[in-house]
């Protein structure tokens, strides 16, 4: 599992400004389900899954993602944002562990 | 200050077969308040505490109950678009997204979506905070849904 915390950001190749655009975010990581013992009860324990997802766009924060335990294994998120300067798209995601995930992307516009 | 509508949130609701075709789910996108004067409590709790807050063990009506406080309910069939496979593929990953008509300004945008599956042990699965840079309230996110049945045939 070397690759966990890998982003993978996905955005489109032609941007103008203005332009409201979409982009995909992908992270590697197990997104640890719940596990129940013989007696089908919940073990507790820290379960070690995305919680949080941080997008920023020129520094300013456009999106948070609240997740649960319910997402999927090595998650997608996307989001929109608009493109009103060519700059710094990033997006953060952080696990309860404590691991601390990003990738970027620069805006430029064609 | 501007204008909003008094924290009014409007749901959509779906359905969709699940993997073994028995029962039928249904899914449920609640809104959340219109405009950043009803800001209340959420927006503003600390990030850690809210999220652990988020992810609770109840009844699909404890969780609107406690996320919506009691505002009214409205049918939001014409505004949000919620966007989910018939028949997944994979029940691991099943993306759900959400669209939700409405301008994006300044004085009026969408503040929250919450994704809430109500056959699930903790229902609430998603919330995404939006700042009207967003440009449209719109999200996808990869949804298991192959755990939500484990926990129905039980």
């Amino acid at each position: 599992m070397s690759d966990i915390g890998k982003v993978r950001l996905r955005v489109p190749s032609s941007i103008k400004a203005g332009d409201v655009v979409q982009v995909r975010a992908l992270v590697i990581h197990p997104m640890e389900r719940i596990e129940r013992d013989t007696q089908g009860k919940i073990i507790q324990k820290n379960y070690n899954y995305i919680n949080k997802v941080i997008v920023t766009y020129l520094n300013k924060t456009v999106a948070t993602f609240d997740t649960t335990q319910n997402v999927a294994e090595n998650p997608f998120f996307s989001f929109t944002f608009k493109a009103t300067d060519p700059g710094q798209l990033k997006v953060q995601f952080l696990d309860t562990t404590g691991g601390r995930y990003e990738g970027t992307a620069d805006i430029k516009f064609s | 200050m501007e204008e909003h509508d008094g924290g009014h949130s409007v749901m959509a609701r779906t359905s969709m077969a699940d993997d073994h075709g028995m029962t039928r789910r249904t899914v449920l996108a609640a809104l959340g308040a219109f405009g950043v004067a009803a800001a209340g409590g959420l927006a503003t709790a600390p990030g850690m505490a809210h999220a652990q807050a988020l992810a609770q063990n109840e009844s699909v009506e404890d969780a609107l109950k406690r996320l919506f406080a009691g505002k009214p309910m409205k049918d939001g069939a014409a505004v949000i678009k919620l966007e989910l496979p018939l028949i997944a593929e994979n029940g691991a990953v099943v993306p759900v997204s959400v669209t939700v008509d409405s301008p994006m300004t300044p004085t009026s945008y969408v503040k929250h979506i919450y994704v809430v599956a109500d056959k699930n042990r903790i229902p609430v699965v998603t919330r995404v905070t939006f700042a009207p840079e967003a440009g449209r309230a719109f999200m996808t996110c990869a949804r298991s849904w192959s755990r939500a049945t484990a926990r129905c045939s039980r």
